[in-house]
């Protein structure tokens, strides 16, 4: 339906815009029913992904077998919950950061981009068990004040603060999602057929009404909850990845650690919205909807993102490499050329020398197959980059945790079939629970759709066309 | 004489400027626009909107900097150190603690502010139309019982498809 369907890229001519060309009637109609009616293969797919939960589930309470007073049988549970929360939970940024600058490009993928932030759901939940190997702040090197005025300061540290502030980011991306979508609850509370699901989009509606002051509350409410996600983010692997990772390594005082695993936060975030995106397009009905723009756009953003992935990375590491200090040699060893050498250098190549390779080229980087296939890449390095550095620093034992410097290196702790079960229950619960919420939540942003619909047009320039869009502010 | 609200619908946007222009001939000024998306501010001839919600940053950023002051001054007090001869005050970590507390107030009150000014959640919804989640505009006139008929001459000379008013709504229910 689209104007043009030319979907590559600038060397056989320049790329004419693609624009959705449908009503608003046709918009609500088709994104509606796409939310009530469900299809046999997806309830498949949920099913599968519902019984590889169960397994997850099985491998957990194989694990709870160990107990909690060595830390190394949960580190695989631990580096799951890492990747969830680098990847899935740094999702919604792709949504936040194109409506804080005004780019039109994120409309088609703003709400699949704020779904993920329900995976903060299973987050909170995988923590609880991980807290009960977090071993006192008392002698680790931590952000916790441990001195002979204030023991154990901040009340509660570190469990208390660990578990409010990933219960309090998920609410936080829960309430993004929310207000986004009110407008959209309204739509479906006035299409959907009487019964429950009705009930439940008119209390999740909360009376909207699409005055215009209504939209402009919601403006400022979406302005605030995502620049607070964006900070909060950032706070959030501040907090996890200082205490679950580098406390447990005596001798690691590097403070770029905690920036570079956000930036990797935003890299693997953006890198699992191509993949969304590509799956809503290929086999989510959303071909006229989603375009080559936001396959280039997110592209774009995941070629400087890889390469700040290395400069963050060769930050910490070059002080560490000059220093050669026994502490910082230990630390090098253990994280990077000692036990986790073999799954270092993939990391290396599947998060930066890959995509800067790939992405460089312009024909890859304006189409829709290269970015999806580099977002894999990027993805499956990030899930590597979690299993070195939290089973890493798990495997640390306790008599160590108080040295100076690493003593003895751990070897390398491989996954047993428990810790398999546990990693395949994690990620497909985070699949499941991602599906579960497209079926109340419309998987596609109605209301800023027809606000494109609105303020977008292609207009005839000389002998090309261009896209036209209006900024009203 | 008590006030009345009436709602015009429109089954597209020309309609619906027309619809406002008359509006605003008829002395109708303060309508409201009901759109199923967002549209840029008086697209449809209507007044700016006002609002106060600059107000709650504003109050929330001076809480912030007096909580964040007297928090540091007062420990400062209560635990006097001289250092180096030099004042009891250091005026320097008071100015980074007070800037945290002046965004912490502003961001926390904005929040309340947000939630105050939106006037949600409404139990029950007003005078409504279903077809607005569908592309239709409504515009909505609040004005004394009297000048209602007017206000609906002057939304149906705009080609409203349809005009609801809370005075119907009461004559229906006898």
């Amino acid at each position: 339906m689209h104007q043009n369907q030319r979907t590559n890229n600038g060397h056989g001519g320049h790329h004419r815009p693609d624009i959705l060309t449908r009503t608003h009637q046709q918009v609500t109609a088709e994104v509606l029913n796409r939310t009530f009616k469900t299809s046999p293969t997806f309830w498949m797919i949920a099913l599968v992904l519902a019984l590889l939960v169960v397994l997850g589930v099985v491998g957990f309470i194989m694990r709870l077998g160990d107990g909690f007073a060595e830390r190394l049988p949960w580190g695989y549970l631990a580096a799951g919950m890492g990747f969830l929360l680098t990847t899935a939970m740094a999702a919604p940024v792709v949504s936040i950061l194109p409506r804080l600058v005004k780019g039109h490009w994120g409309r088609p993928i703003s709400r699949a981009a704020e779904m993920w932030s329900v995976v903060g759901i299973l987050c909170t939940l995988l923590m609880i068990p991980l807290l009960f190997v977090l071993p006192s702040a008392e002698g680790r090197k931590t952000i916790w004040f441990m001195s002979q005025v204030h023991q154990n300061w901040p009340p509660l540290a570190p469990w208390g603060w660990q578990i409010i502030s990933m219960a309090g980011f998920a609410m936080l991306g829960l309430a993004l999602l929310w207000v986004g979508a009110i407008p959209d609850l309204a739509t479906a509370r006035d299409r959907a057929p009487a019964g429950a699901r009705k009930g439940w989009y008119d209390r999740l509606s909360i009376g909207w009404e699409g005055t215009n002051a209504q939209w402009r509350r919601l403006r400022a409410w979406l302005g605030l909850l995502g620049g607070l996600y964006l900070i909060a983010y950032v706070g959030l692997q501040f907090m996890v990845s200082s205490d679950f990772v580098q406390s447990f390594v005596p001798g690691w005082k590097d403070s770029v650690f905690p920036g570079w695993q956000a930036v990797n936060g935003f890299q693997s975030g953006l890198a699992v919205m191509l993949l969304t995106a590509y799956v809503l397009r290929r086999w989510g009905g959303f071909k006229d909807y989603i375009f080559l723009e936001q396959f280039w756009a997110m592209g774009r953003l995941l070629l400087p993102l890889s390469i700040l992935f290395f400069y963050f990375w060769a930050s910490g590491f070059i002080t560490y490499w000059y220093g050669r200090m026994p502490a910082e040699h230990g630390v090098l060893l253990l994280t990077q050329f000692g036990p986790y050498l073999g799954i270092f250098v993939p990391i290396m190549f599947l998060n930066f020398i890959l995509p800067l390779g790939l992405l460089i080229w312009n024909r890859i980087r304006k189409s829709i197959l290269g970015p999806t296939l580099i977002s894999l890449l990027v993805i499956t390095g990030t899930f590597l980059d979690k299993i070195r550095l939290y089973v890493g620093a798990f495997s640390v034992p306790n008599e160590q945790l108080k040295n100076e410097m690493l003593e003895v290196i751990p070897a390398t702790h491989y996954p047993d079939i428990a810790d398999v079960f546990m990693l395949v229950g994690v990620l497909a619960g985070a699949i499941l629970l991602y599906m579960l919420a497209s079926r109340l939540f419309p998987i596609l942003n109605i209301w800023e759709q027809k606000e494109g619909l609105v303020l977008q047009t292609v207009r005839p320039f000389l002998k090309t066309e261009l896209k036209v869009v209006a900024k009203p502010d | 004489m008590a006030n009345a609200s009436i709602l015009g619908v429109f089954k597209d946007v020309d309609s619906a400027v027309a619809g406002a222009d008359n509006l605003n001939a008829a002395g109708f000024n303060d309508f409201e626009v009901l759109s199923g998306s967002p549209y840029p501010e008086g697209a449809f001839g209507e007044k700016p909107p006002r609002h106060k919600l600059y107000v709650f940053p504003l109050i929330g950023a001076m809480c912030g900097f007096t909580v964040g002051l007297l928090l540091t001054a007062g420990t400062q007090i209560a635990y006097p150190m001289v250092t180096g001869g030099k004042p009891i005050l250091s005026l320097p970590p008071m100015a980074i603690i007070s800037y945290e507390g002046t965004m912490l107030g502003a961001v926390l009150f904005t929040i309340l502010g947000v939630i105050f000014e939106s006037r949600l959640p409404r139990p029950r919804l007003g005078l409504y139309d279903t077809r607005i989640t569908e592309g239709y505009i409504g515009l909505f006139v609040t004005a004394p019982e009297e000048q209602i008929a007017r206000a609906e001459k002057a939304l149906r000379d705009g080609r409203a498809v349809d005009v609801k008013s809370t005075l119907q709504r009461a004559r229906a229910r006898g």
